[in-house]
């Protein structure tokens, strides 16, 4: 499995990789990674080894992170899962001169002003952590549990859609998954279809 | 950003303007200016009949390099979304998805519409409909996207007149919208006269088309999944021959749970599209 991801990161990075199975699968141990966050410091998904680490996938400029950023939903999730002890990752692979690419000190005013909860905002302008979990669309989320093991891939909740009306009407997959895994349960949707703009590689 | 609605009272100003029985032709709101997207409810008839079926579409004109997209949009992106509100007697069916186009922006693959396409939704006109027009409102959202995207939506009304007598549909046709009407037609995926199955085995969903129908060139074709979920969008199958067909391996999709019971796949070369609906076997 190990050689493969190495394999298929690589054809990601050539940009062939379009038709290739992604590397990171629910039920296996989560790709390994190290990104630079915004203030500078490096995390690797190894520091976090015994936490439950969630990934959220983001592009500022995308009306689909407007949509859950302005309604407040995503800082809401972002807190009450911090509060629990939960890691919260958010991942920028937007390309440099693409949409939503932003240096450490934009990405804090970003965080600022949303007040944003998460752990940390980790830069991934070269798209290889992104490819390595196929995120396709901001926003895209992905949780991994104590043990390094994905454990849900996918929307953040039940209604595609860019208007912020329909959240409340919407399943919450990323908390409800939260629940699930902090009362010893198994995750109920594990998998659902990412929904958003693209992810600007 | 904001979609603009036709305002009420400028609507009714025009009915107002030109009374319903001497309509020559359907009339509404006229084309509506969004985000890269000019769109509009249109009738393919200049009048309705009684007990006949009414086809509409939203002809949507895109801006050049911008796109919406198709009922399964792919990686990313947004169905387009329209409803309509209708008066007693006149029920409506689905949207007819025309085959769509990809759009392979640095991998991301997506199904959608570029440039002028309309997709069409056919009505059917009780017999016993006694109104003079058939006056219908449609509420529309979409993604439109070039490598960045906007939401949009849009309000339309359109009023088709009712016939006086019979009518000959071809002489009734509104010359506005035969060609956007056609290609929407030519586009229409036909069902292909198969026994499918299909399996997964391992990392691949295998499926046996079971036909003497298929095209010979069918290797050629691309593949769109009108479900989510099943195989990676944009595959390339890797085609075999059978005894009596021929049979298609695909990678499953990343996002891949499990196969329904049932599943349809699209194949498409230049205007040609056919359906082929797969049930599962079971694994041997």
């Amino acid at each position: 499995m190990k050689h493969f991801s190495i394999a298929a990161a690589f054809a990601s990075i050539l940009a062939v990789t379009a038709t290739q199975a992604s590397p990171a699968k629910v039920g296996e141990p989560a790709p390994a990674f190290t990104l630079t966050d915004s203030n500078g410091v490096q995390h690797s998904l190894a520091d976090f080894a015994g936490k439950t680490v969630v990934l959220e996938w983001t592009n500022h400029e995308c009306p689909f992170v407007k949509k859950h950023y302005e309604s407040s939903n995503m800082q809401a999730q972002q807190t009450a899962a911090t509060a629990d002890g939960v890691v919260w990752l958010s991942i920028n692979s937007s390309a440099a001169g693409k949409q939503g690419n932003v240096d450490g000190s934009a990405a804090n005013r970003l965080r600022t002003q949303a007040k944003a909860a998460s752990t940390a905002y980790l830069l991934d302008a070269t798209g290889v952590t992104g490819r390595m979990y196929a995120a396709k669309t901001t926003p895209h989320m992905y949780i991994i549990d104590p043990k390094g093991v994905l454990r849900y891939a996918g929307a953040i909740d039940s209604i595609p859609s860019a208007d912020p009306a329909d959240i409340p009407k919407a399943t919450q997959y990323v908390s409800t998954a939260l629940a699930e895994l902090a009362a010893g349960k198994p995750v109920t949707t594990v998998v659902t279809q990412a929904y958003g703009c693209s992810v600007k590689y | 950003m904001h979609a603009r609605f036709p305002t009420l009272p400028v609507f009714i100003g025009l009915a107002l303007m030109f009374p319903l029985a001497s309509l020559a032709a359907s009339m509404g709101s006229g084309p509506l200016r969004t985000d890269h997207l000019t769109s509009q409810l249109v009738a393919q008839s200049t009048t309705a009949v009684a007990g006949q079926p009414l086809r509409l579409g939203l002809r949507m004109v895109h801006d050049p390099h911008w796109h919406t997209y198709w009922r399964n949009p792919g990686d990313s992106g947004l169905a387009t979304r329209i409803e309509l509100e209708l008066p007693a007697g006149v029920t409506a069916g689905e949207i007819e998805w025309p085959a769509p186009r990809r759009f392979d922006v640095e991998g991301i693959i997506n199904f959608g519409y570029a440039e002028t396409l309309l997709l069409p939704i056919t009505l059917q006109v009780a017999a016993g409909f006694a109104g003079a027009s058939v006056n219908i409102t449609a509420h529309a959202s979409w993604l439109v996207c070039e490598v960045e995207c906007v939401p949009g939506r849009g309000s339309y009304q359109l009023q088709v007149p009712i016939a006086d007598g019979p009518t000959d549909r071809t002489a009734s046709a509104d010359p506005r919208w035969i060609a956007d009407f056609d290609l929407a037609s030519k586009r229409q995926p036909r069902s292909l006269e198969a026994n499918a199955g299909m399996r997964r085995v391992d990392e691949h969903v295998l499926v046996d088309i079971h036909s003497s129908n298929l095209p010979p060139d069918i290797a050629a074709w691309e593949i769109f999944p009108l479900q989510p979920q099943i195989i990676v969008n944009g595959a390339y199958p890797m085609w075999t021959r059978l005894e009596d067909g021929m049979r298609m391996r695909l990678p499953i999709s990343e996002a891949f749970t499990s196969l329904p019971a049932r599943s349809d796949f699209l194949l498409v070369k230049d205007d040609q599209a056919l359906i082929v609906n797969a049930r599962v076997t079971p694994t041997p």
